[in-house]
């Protein structure tokens, strides 16, 4: 009951399997200031070659919360920055510099003491890129929807049996962080709206039909 | 067509486009968009955007000249360009798309006007028009500044696909009529030759980065 002490947290009590609300804050730009309101496991992800500074919440005795900071998805050349307003980090005057490389994750920790934040920090794990590619469809007779995954060092795969309409003259983009979709197209005389997923392993999936022509 | 969640989506026939390279897809909030294309018996301009969960979004009016087999990538950090095709004549305008999505007027074309040509980001911010028909391709700017002719490296060829790779490059493959080889994009916009196809010659398919 909001208002009322929960005398069962008070002491020496074991809370087993808990988990923490998460807040995904998405990609934030110059400026965003994070809360504990909704959750004290917060992601975040940078924008490309822009300082953002996160404003703390008040400092609270006793109050803590996680930051999983996603690097944007650029190269380090521009790569985003981060600062943080009433943060104190190890090794005094130490800094926190955010890692750099594309889609680097850093997990930030903050505790506070009343008065300030105290940060602990790990940096660079790997979260995931986006390189490779996928060719798909086409008509070598006829039409098809065969793929064929290309690797991050540019090797083409084999073919690989299709799923889906096979079509021709149709698109395809990415989207996400490391998927793809394949949209539109046209059989014989006939147009489609018909699209298709792509997971990030390259797989496709099965149609999504718009309207008309499916 | 009244009633329809998606209404339009069926009459967009031809829709080149490609948001094709990680880097743009990511700062585009992990959306694509779709763009341009054939209605009936008409050109068009209509583009659908595609939302970070692959949803696609109900057509919004065109800007720009209507006209098919245009070719699409994403340049810079967080934007998109489509270019050239065929608007009953070849075309070698081109237009860009900022990062929300908005497709801007034309921009004067560069480069021999062309169709059938495929296109993709290479490098960490730029991208690559090539072949087509006729064949060619045309190095594009961190700011979307499309760059003159350069004589295509490789197979002549039209109706392929191009997408990014790895961090900062690109391939082009397949094409029109029977082709499967590919041709890979240096970190610096240079095409190299032919390598022996693997997978069934098609032309029309279509490419992505994932």
């Amino acid at each position: 009951m909001p208002g009322t002490f929960d005398t069962r947290l008070q002491v020496n009590k074991v809370i087993q399997g808990y988990t923490e609300a998460t807040v995904n804050l998405g990609v934030v730009n110059t400026g965003v200031t994070l809360t504990q309101n909704y959750g004290t496991v917060i992601y975040a992800q940078l924008t490309s070659a822009t300082v953002t500074v996160f404003t703390m919440p008040p400092a609270v005795l006793g109050k803590r919360f996680t930051l999983i900071l996603t690097q944007a998805n650029t190269g380090s050349a521009t790569a985003g920055t981060a600062t943080f307003t009433n943060v104190r980090w190890p090794n005094s005057p130490g800094l926190y510099n955010v890692s750099t490389l594309q889609l680097s994750r850093d997990i930030l920790s903050f505790i506070s003491d009343g008065v300030n934040w105290y940060g602990i920090y790990s940096v660079n794990y790997s979260y995931g890129v986006a390189d490779k590619a996928i060719f798909g469809y086409g008509a070598p007779s006829g039409v098809s929807n065969l793929t064929n995954l290309v690797s991050n060092t540019g090797v083409v795969a084999t073919d690989v049996t299709g799923v889906g309409t096979a079509r021709q003259y149709l698109a395809a983009a990415g989207y996400g962080v490391d998927k793809a979709i394949f949209g539109y197209g046209f059989i014989g005389g006939t147009p489609y709206s018909m699209t298709n997923l792509v997971s990030n392993t390259g797989v496709v999936s099965t149609d999504v039909h718009w309207s008309g022509y499916c | 067509m009244a009633g329809s969640i998606y209404p339009g989506d069926e009459l967009l026939m031809f829709a080149f486009n490609a948001v094709m390279h990680n880097t743009v897809r990511q700062s585009f909030r992990g959306t694509a968009i779709f763009g341009y294309g054939y209605i009936g018996a008409v050109n068009t301009s209509l583009t659908n955007l595609v939302s970070n969960t692959g949803v696609v979004t109900t057509d919004v009016t065109g800007v720009g000249t209507a006209r098919y087999t245009p070719a699409a990538a994403g340049y810079g950090s967080d934007k998109a360009i489509f270019g050239y095709g065929y608007a009953n004549y070849y075309a070698s305008m081109t237009n860009l798309v900022s990062n929300t999505g908005v497709v801007s007027t034309d921009v004067t074309g560069v480069g021999t006007a062309r169709q059938f040509l495929a296109a993709a980001g290479y490098g960490t911010d730029k991208a690559i028009f090539g072949y087509g028909s006729p064949p060619m391709t045309n190095l594009v700017s961190n700011t979307g500044v499309v760059a003159t002719d350069v004589t295509s490296v490789g197979t002549a060829r039209n109706s392929l696909a191009a997408a990014g790779y790895g961090t900062d490059r690109a391939i082009f493959g397949y094409g029109y009529p029977a082709f499967s080889m590919t041709n890979l994009v240096s970190n610096t916009g240079v095409v190299a030759t032919d390598v022996t196809g693997v997978g069934s010659a098609r032309g029309y398919l279509a490419a992505a980065g994932l």
